[in-house]
């Protein structure tokens, strides 16, 4: 899936689902260490637990598509595991990410977007993920509907996933987790895309020796991973390949 | 805030405040003790750190950004006899991802602390440039802009700007120096640019819960304190432009997992 397509089904829908954006090799790599993650219930701190998570957060499977949808002064804000176990009635409500923000038209702005990359498959009566697509264009003001179940929401879409799938979602689109009433724990790594102007969740300075000097060697990682740059304003960061922010004034 | 003052601000961007004469008197007197460290104002006089809070100018801001408002910087200026000004531009117009015309990201306060000379450097503005979608027309001189005012000029004059209005400072072509302070106000869950706190800021902030969230001083580690602040003494408000969605509400979770 280009860029461009993914983010022109971002923009109209709120999400969008990424097939197979880890395969092989690498999802077996990631899976044996979110298990292991797991085991030592460090889910938490997924970014000390091994390289391969480190190398998730510009993952070329969507780093690109991340870029062309949040801008080019992505960041990130957290990486974390999630598992919920089989039978367990413990999907989340119909909500919205971004209801408690103030003063920015969300309809409009793309100010944090979240990617869940499924370890494990996802069946239609498993942990799914819902969307209502086109929510995240909704007018400030647009009342959830009152409904009891996760399945009464009007139009909304379940997504079904296999491993190694992604879906980048619009923190302002309205989503539910389904009550997993499968027989398989539904297994996830959850980053949260943000811009360089805003906070990070985690601390730079916590991360272990070792994954600092990982994310100090590159232009790009410093930027996502919120390392100051000297000389240069939180609000003009810009990933590799892009020209430097040029301030527009007129008149002396 | 009045009405008045905030029709006043969502329809021209900017509002126009006076400081009282009291805490001029303080603020010029501190600002002149910390000349030679104009970026470092919170760890040289405490009055640069109280000022984020003070009456004459934070429920103005507050009500405009909302419970969630941040200090982002605070810092001094002098323009110098004969020194050029800055021309026109729109302080937020390298932040990505939002739009700009109908969102409030930041607010600025400029504090006058002289009386501007004949011929001396005015702040400047576009009324209602905040909502423009268009770029900057090309001009030669600050003062070729169609529809620029020249912003109140005394000392104790307070000039809140929306971060995305179209504002301008003129050259001080008179023989007298004009001090400035300059505070940007963001919210919480945005960086800040100040300097590194000393012991004993950090301490007087830490005292206060508002101070603390105003510097930044509070933890943002879990999701529910990322987006959303809370004061203390203050009542709430929800910013402009208004947030029109009700609050947080979670439907459909039903009481049985679905079938």
């Amino acid at each position: 899936m280009s860029p461009q397509d993914a983010k022109c089904a971002y923009d109209t829908q709120g999400y969008v689902h990424i097939p197979n954006a880890l395969v092989r090799e690498e999802l077996r790599r990631v899976q044996s260490a979110f298990r292991k993650a797991e085991d030592g219930q460090a889910l938490r701190d997924l970014l000390n637990q091994d390289d391969c998570f480190v190398d998730l957060v510009d993952h070329p499977a969507w780093l690109p598509i991340v870029q062309a949808i949040v801008g080019d002064d992505v960041q990130l804000r957290y990486l974390t595991g999630g598992v919920v176990k089989p039978k367990s009635g413990s999907g989340s409500g119909w909500h919205c990410d971004l209801s408690e923000l103030s003063c920015v038209d969300l309809t409009e702005s793309i100010i944090m977007t979240k990617l869940f990359l499924y370890l494990e498959a996802v069946p239609e009566n498993g942990a799914c993920l819902a969307c209502v697509p086109g929510s995240h264009r909704y007018e400030m003001g647009h009342p959830l509907p009152e409904i009891e179940t996760h399945a009464d929401m009007p139009h909304h879409v379940k997504m079904v996933a296999q491993p190694g799938d992604a879906v980048l979602m619009n923190g302002y689109t309205w989503h539910a987790r389904f009550h997993n009433n499968s027989d398989v724990p539904r297994r996830i790594v959850e980053s949260s895309y943000i811009h360089a102007w805003m906070k990070t969740q985690f601390e730079f300075g916590k991360l272990t020796p070792r994954i600092q000097e990982k994310i100090l060697s590159s232009h790009n990682r410093r930027q996502l991973f919120g390392v100051a740059e000297h000389g240069l304003s939180d609000w003009e960061r810009r990933l590799e390949g892009i020209a430097r922010y040029q301030p527009i004034e007129v008149g002396v | 805030m009045t009405d008045p003052q905030r029709i006043d601000f969502e329809a021209r961007g900017y509002l126009s405040l006076t400081m009282n004469a009291d805490i001029l008197t303080q603020i010029q007197a501190a600002f002149d003790r910390s000349k030679d460290h104009l970026d470092d104002l919170p760890n040289r006089d405490d009055v640069f750190i109280t000022l984020a809070e003070h009456p004459d100018i934070f429920p103005f801001v507050h009500a405009i950004l909302s419970d969630d408002i941040q200090l982002r910087s605070i810092t001094g200026f002098t323009a110098a006899p004969r020194s050029s000004g800055r021309g026109w531009h729109r302080e937020t117009a390298s932040i990505q991802g939002v739009n700009h015309t109908r969102s409030t990201l930041c607010v600025e306060a400029y504090i006058q602390l002289d009386d501007t000379p004949p011929g001396g450097a005015n702040l400047m503005a576009v009324p209602t440039s905040y909502r423009f979608e268009s770029d900057l027309p090309a001009i030669a001189r600050i003062q070729d802009m169609p529809h620029a005012v020249a912003l109140p000029g005394q000392a104790g004059s307070v000039a809140l700007l929306h971060g995305n209005l179209w504002q301008a400072r003129t050259r001080n072509q008179s023989h007298v120096s004009q001090r400035f302070l300059k505070l940007s106000f963001v919210h919480c869950w945005m960086r800040q640019a100040l300097p590194v706190l000393s012991a004993h800021a950090s301490d007087l902030i830490g005292a206060s819960k508002n101070l603390s969230q105003l510097f930044g001083l509070r933890d943002v580690a879990n999701a529910q304190g990322y987006w959303s602040g809370q004061l203390e003494t203050h009542s709430s408000e929800t910013g402009i432009p208004d947030r029109k969605f009700s609050s947080l509400k979670v439907v459909g979770k039903g009481s049985v997992p679905n079938a």
